[in-house]
């Protein structure tokens, strides 16, 4: 009688749980897909993977910058990496931008920033971004730092987009947009 | 197996809860609390806790070619393993090598038990987690003696602050420097302050699973979109001896419960 309770409930509470899928026991559980494991990042090792470039490597240690008299020059170099779209337009289609602001793989910027009130789930490792446009932010400016944002903040948390290819110029060029238009949602 | 009955019970209910959790968007402070809660007053035991017990069982159980056990050398309920945690990743004589908690029983597995490719599934995961819980409550004390220690331990403290990959990210960038702060609406664990290394192996109730450090770090490296390093790789040894050690004087309590 009992066994038949148990049963039934773990039945009944499996049916109120969409979200969850259902596992067998650990006992005889087989090995669940690591999580991790996403077909693109297989091409490659660990060892690989964690080779570093000479800015990195000057970003490697527990004050988590370059020092005084290395910033200038840093900086500089760090400038020289960025590249601009062939048409020479910093402002694209904003909602272009949008989809690219949101998408995880690519500009993923809600892990950090805060913009469209509507979206809640926001981090706040980052300066909000709400009202961007609004603030008399420099075109180019914001370009450049979603490009490569090392070539003003040396070792900064916000990966260089554009650097590491995670982001086209053009795609950068629809971010700009999604921040800048005053039609976008981040500035209504 | 005492209590394995349990077990789709408790699967069901978490399924319920953390479904109900998303729709409510809570704080995930209060979110982490609230389901622990939820979870001990209907079923009782949570899955973490589970997982420990059936390890337990693995423990006891001979498996492998030598026909031995786990408690074969470290007794009946690993008696003899009380205390071993508290002191873990560190140099084993036997081995000549530094071990993480992983590392170490999947040594003793194909050393001394003579189990053929030692994988790293649930079972496994579960006696790790039975082991570490045999320190629960003892203060987290590792000690770089050794020479292999010290040379692991600056290893691993290279790793942890080395900026790697597409999105130049270093263990220490997100749990040092904006430890504390959110990345969307997950708190980031303070390496220091958090004393992270006593409360793993820890159970996930976002995906419902038994995770140990290993299965962390991995997690972590993937999602700063860096290959993670295999199981029982050095990689693993290294950042487990530099977090323990970090964790230092912080009380010992696993399984964990997290996000």
């Amino acid at each position: 009688m009992k066994r038949h309770f148990i049963l039934l409930s773990s039945v009944v509470l499996f049916a109120c749980a969409p979200t969850q899928q259902e596992k067998p026991k650990p006992a005889e559980a087989p090995k669940p897909p690591p999580p991790q494991a996403k077909a693109e990042e297989k091409k490659h090792t660990f060892e690989e993977d964690i080779k570093q470039d000479e800015a990195q490597k000057l970003c490697s240690n527990p004050q988590g910058t370059v020092s005084a008299d290395m910033v200038a020059k840093f900086l500089e170099e760090q400038k020289r990496l960025i590249k601009y779209p062939p048409n020479g337009k910093l402002m694209g289609d904003w909602k272009k931008g949008e989809q690219l602001f949101v998408n995880t793989r690519k500009g993923n910027c809600y892990a950090c920033h805060c913009a469209d009130p509507k979206e809640l789930a926001c981090g706040n490792i980052g300066p909000t971004l709400r009202y961007y446009g609004k603030r008399q932010n420099n075109v180019k400016y914001t370009y450049e730092k979603i490009y490569n944002s090392w070539a003003y903040v040396p070792c900064s948390i916000m990966y260089r987009a554009g650097v590491h290819g995670i982001l086209t110029p053009e795609e950068i060029a629809d971010i700009v947009a999604y921040l800048h238009s005053p039609e976008s949602p981040v500035n209504k | 197996m005492r209590r394995l009955w349990l077990l789709p019970l408790l699967m069901g209910a978490v399924g319920g809860i953390v479904f109900y959790a998303l729709a409510q968007q809570e704080d995930p402070a209060q979110e982490v609390k609230k389901q622990k809660e939820m979870l001990l007053k209907e079923t009782g035991i949570l899955p973490g806790d589970v997982y420990a017990e059936q390890g337990r069982d693995l423990f006891n159980k001979p498996m492998g070619s030598a026909g031995k056990s786990c408690s074969s050398c470290h007794g009946q309920d690993g008696r003899y393993l009380k205390g071993a945690y508290a002191h873990m990743p560190r140099y084993y004589k036997d081995a000549d090598a530094v071990l993480d908690l992983d590392t170490r029983i999947k040594y003793c597995m194909e050393k001394y038990m003579g189990v053929k490719d030692v994988k790293h599934d649930t079972n496994f995961k579960s006696i790790a987690t039975f082991v570490a819980t045999l320190s629960n409550g003892m203060k987290m004390d590792v000690r770089l003696e050794h020479p292999k220690e010290k040379e692991m331990y600056q290893k691993g403290k290279e790793l942890w602050y080395a900026r790697v990959g597409k999105m130049d990210f270093s263990c220490a960038i997100c749990h040092d420097t904006f430890g504390g702060q959110r990345i969307r609406l997950q708190t980031l664990a303070r390496i220091k302050q958090d004393k992270v290394a006593t409360h793993w192996p820890a159970y996930r109730f976002s995906n419902d699973q038994l995770w140990t450090m290993e299965d962390r770090i991995r997690g972590c490296y993937s999602q700063i979109r860096v290959t993670p390093p295999p199981h029982f790789h050095w990689a693993h040894i290294a950042l487990s001896l530099y977090m323990a050690h970090e964790a230092n004087g912080g009380v010992i309590e696993t399984p964990g419960f997290v996000r």
